[in-house]
């Protein structure tokens, strides 16, 4: 699979590109949606949970704050997780996978010992206890979720690493006393980059879930605005089973932004690796 | 095998001693005091003395470590602030309920997944690809809090039919008591079943079309051998390898659905738990909780293992091979 | 004519796994005990079946894998003792080019960007400008455009490819020229250019061959040398012309009469050998080629004959041509 071919195939995969599409809405509603919509903060006792109307198209919360500013500012969240776990995620899962599937000797079966020891921890109560202990911050969730992303990746790394690390161009590159370096983060990460990449698009996905699964038990920023996090308000005041609105927009919202990751992985991946008929 | 059995065995307590490993540090390396995630305000000065002294927080990290594992070997997990009681006796009565809802989604989604993998492997075409994969994006997209709320929303407050929350009536008769309890569960099971099932069928599915393209199985329909006999009789049993294995695997995410399951339902279990203990800050409550949701979750991982040596005779030599 | 490379004693084992109830570790002997001078400016053919280890060999020499023990040798330095700068600098004296040339280019890589990035590491060259000018160069030597540095391998036909390997080889500027099956991979007429192409480079460059093959053909048509490996070790070394016409060696002779259109000599009647190579696990005691022998004696299966120089540089791993006889 080339450069070229690729993105020109990808382009023609249809779901995929409708997951592209709903990625760069996300964005773009991080990015410009806060400059039309005001940030909610304090009350409006004229309209507290209000239904859909036309004034306010998706309803108002239980202090009258209208929903979609409040989604409008969510997305920032949703977005500022998803990049930022799954650059954590990347920077310890790349390069562990990298050295454990070249090293295959001792070193990788350690490292592959660690990888399989972090698959089987479950992680949601871990992190939930970690959030707990120290306090709710959007940063702190971010990274915390990030440090437990990286198995996945690393094990995918390391499969792809395990295959390449004795084809003839590896070994050419060691003849030519190309530095070890530069084998594993170039000549290697080149080739090992498609499927790494399938499996990012679902830890980006998979860290808006657990965010706002996080924010939902309580554990989000009470500072800034989260879809989890309506939810959580929702839920904490009792309000939830008579103002649908307010579960059922703000999960929309998120299973959005998750479908739009995953059904882009969905095209990376069978542009990667096209059905065989 | 009984090699292998040991060696996994092995794997399974190094995994918990990591696990617990890595909640002392937490604990114990967070900025600030770690002397707060133990001590509540409510606490007499004496209660904070008794306490310091059981945790050795005054004792170098080496000392405070080995007094960890030993209360853990003992099943002290320290005490609740909220309730005042030991951990472990809050948590033992709710991790049953947490495992009879875990363990029956997961029965209900293997009992489901792998005869529609199966099936979906016989019909295998360009419409079945396209609605696996549909089924498979939508299945790991899904917030468990909406689809559980919809589900109460629909069959609960609209047609009535199920409870809305909790595992049995508070005055149900002690003859009526199962039969409560199931109702009760019908819809955190369903929630449960429907985000687990996807990746069942998938894997279920691509490993039995693998099979079916083995020289065996070619065999035995030359032999004559129908083709149900082929499917369920020869290919199944190592079709189920993959399945199996992606079931161990899924523990974990299984755990994290059903915390969050729990609460919408306020399921009597050591999620719902959670919930109450994150509202109230109680420390030593979560890090019990998580002890013993690993402790769990590594000990099934293990039987799925084990259960995977007993399909696949080739894990044996190789677990021989390698040694 | 000096020796370039001395190879003494040269093995290579390769450890198997353990069972559980095994008490040692068990070893392919890949290379048992090769003893050779290659001479520079000449092309030196390895030729041998699968498993007779002449692979191992050019790997072994070009440290891709470690010898178990002898030493080689260049221009009387022992290399297996580089390290460091020494050892790059060794690298870049010998170089290999692969037997697939779909396997051996990085997908991934534009082919001046694989060309280039040996001699920025090695500081060949210094800059881009000087590097992009360098690949240049490289191409046209072996007769492809400037202009093909931009494409990705994909673009390149087998034959083409090939020849970007060996531009990419030549790129470090290197004495002697590892060739593992360079051309078995490629079509006939494909093939004859390739070899064409080895035989202008070492008349530009000086260059030293070894070159690893099956085909008896390819050797007879590049080589001032020839040397026969059968499980691991030397059984026939002799001059190319002296090779052909003598074929003193039983396995050598089979080989040949398998490959008749190769031989100037009268042809003989073909020598089917019986089974496979035996595996070079538990080699076979004596002669190691004693169980396909059509000319097996005795003596054969109980003593190793020892390679001997029967006559000025035709050396034989033999009990027919004992001293004597």
């Amino acid at each position: 699979m080339r450069e070229k071919n690729f993105v020109e195939s990808f382009t023609k995969h249809r779901l995929g590109m409708i997951g592209l599409a709903g990625i760069v809405i996300v964005i773009a509603l991080g990015a410009f949606g806060p400059l039309i919509v005001t940030y909610p903060v304090g009350y409006n006792e004229a309209t507290p949970l209000a239904a859909p109307d036309r004034e306010h198209w998706l309803g108002t919360d239980g202090l009258g704050l209208g929903l979609i500013a409040e989604i409008v500012w969510g997305a920032r969240t949703s977005l500022f997780i998803s990049f930022t776990a799954v650059a954590v995620a990347t920077c310890i899962g790349v390069p562990l996978g990298l050295v454990s599937g070249y090293f295959k000797g001792r070193i990788g079966g350690l490292i592959d010992s660690v990888i399989e020891i972090a698959m089987t921890i479950p992680a949601l109560p871990l992190m939930i206890l970690i959030s707990a202990i120290s306090g709710p911050s959007m940063g702190t969730v971010a990274v915390v979720i990030g440090l437990f992303s990286w198995p996945t990746l690393s094990r995918i790394v390391r499969n792809s690493t395990l295959k390449l690390a004795s084809m003839p161009f590896i070994e050419a590159a060691i003849v030519l006393g190309i530095p070890t370096r530069t084998i594993m983060f170039k000549h290697i990460l080149l080739n090992a980059a498609g499927p790494a990449l399938v499996d990012l698009t679902i830890i980006m996905a998979t860290a808006v879930l657990t965010e706002a699964g996080l924010s939902y038990l309580g554990l989000g920023d009470p500072n800034a605005w989260s879809w989890g996090g309506i939810l959580q308000n929702a839920f904490r005041a009792g309000q939830h089973f008579h103002a649908w609105w307010l579960i059922v927009f703000p999960s929309l919202a998120i299973m959005f932004f998750v479908v739009s990751f995953n059904l882009l992985g969905l095209g990376i991946n069978e542009t990667l690796n096209p059905k065989r008929d | 095998m009984f090699q292998y059995i040991v060696m996994r065995v092995m794997k399974g307590g190094l995994t918990f001693l990591a696990a617990v490993s890595i909640t002392f540090l937490i604990v114990r390396l967070m900025p600030g005091d770690p002397t707060t995630a133990f001590i509540s305000d409510s606490m007499t000065p004496q209660d904070v003395q008794a306490l310091n002294t059981s945790l050795g927080l005054d004792k170098p990290l080496p000392e405070q470590y080995a007094l960890f594992l030993r209360n853990l070997a003992h099943f002290e997990l320290g005490q609740s602030f909220f309730y005042k009681q030991p951990v472990g006796d809050i948590i033992a009565p709710r991790l049953g309920w947490t495992l009879l809802l875990i363990g029956t989604s997961l029965l209900i989604t293997l009992l489901i997944g792998i005869p529609l993998g199966v099936h979906s492997a016989r019909h295998k075409g360009k419409g079945v690809d396209q609605a696996v994969s549909t089924m498979i994006v939508l299945g790991i997209s899904i917030f468990i809090p909406l689809l559980a709320f919809v589900l109460v929303y629909v069959f609960s407050l609209e047609l009535g039919l199920t409870p809305v929350g909790g595992a049995f009536a508070p005055d149900v008769e002690d003859s009526e008591l199962i039969s409560d309890v199931a109702r009760h569960m019908i819809l955190p099971t369903v929630t449960l079943v429907v985000v687990n099932l996807a990746q069942i069928v998938l894997y279920t599915r691509s490993s039995m079309l693998d099979v079916l393209k083995e020289d065996y199985i070619r065999t035995a329909r030359a032999k004559g051998v129908d083709d149900r006999g082929v499917i369920w009789g020869h290919a199944l049993r190592n079709a189920m390898i993959p399945t199996v294995t992606v079931t161990g695997l899924m523990l974990g995410k299984m755990v994290a659905g059903a915390v969050l399951t729990e609460t919408v339902f306020s399921w009597p279990g050591v999620g719902s738990m959670i919930y109450e203990a994150v509202q109230k800050q109680d420390f030593p409550l979560l890090q019990g909780a998580f002890i013993v949701l690993a402790f769990s979750v590594i000990l099934m991982t293990l039987v799925t293992d084990l259960v995977v040596a007993w399909l696949d005779p080739r894990i044996k030599l190789h677990a021989e091979s390698t040694r | 004519m000096s020796a370039l490379l001395e190879i003494r004693g040269l093995k290579k084992y390769f450890g198997l796994k353990r069972h559980l109830f095994q008490r040692r570790t068990r070893f392919v002997h890949a290379l048992d005990g090769i003893d050779l001078d290659l001479m520079e400016g000449e092309t030196l053919g390895v030729v041998g079946e699968s498993g007779s280890g002449k692979s191992t060999l050019g790997r072994t020499i070009v440290r891709l894998e470690e010898p178990s023990a002898g030493s080689i040798r260049y221009l009387g330095r022992d290399v297996s003792a580089l390290r460091g700068a020494d050892a790059q600098a060794f690298r870049a004296r010998i170089q290999m080019v692969f037997q697939d040339p779909y396997a051996s280019l990085n997908p991934r890589l534009s082919v001046g960007h694989a060309l280039a990035e040996p001699m920025l590491v090695h500081r060949k060259v210094a800059g881009r400008r000087a590097a992009r000018q360098a690949v240049g160069a490289l191409l046209g030597q072996v007769g492809l455009r400037p202009e093909m540095a931009s494409s990705y391998p994909f673009a390149f036909s087998g034959g083409q490819r090939q020849r970007i390997g060996i531009a990419r080889a030549l790129a470090l500027e290197p004495k002697i020229l590892i060739c593992d099956e360079a051309v078995s991979a490629l079509d006939v007429s494909v093939q004859s250019q390739i070899l064409n192409l080895f035989n202008q480079l070492k008349k530009a460059l000086g260059l030293t061959y070894l070159f690893i093959t099956h085909d008896l053909s390819v050797v007879r048509y590049v080589s001032d040398r020839v040397m026969v490996m059968y499980l691991g070790q030397v059984v026939e070394l002799a001059p190319r012309d002296a090779f052909f016409a003598r074929r003193l060696h039983p396995y050598t002779r089979a080989l040949i009469s398998a490959a008749p259109l190769v031989s100037t000599a009268p042809r003989e009647a073909r020598i089917i050998l019986q089974g496979e190579i035996p595996n070079a696990i538990d080699p076979p005691s004596g002669c190691r080629f004693h169980t396909r022998c059509p000319n097996v004696m005795d003596a054969c299966r109980r003593v190793e004959p020892q390679l001997r120089e029967i006559e000025a540089g035709h050396h034989v791993r033999c009990h027919l041509y004992a001293a004597g006889q």
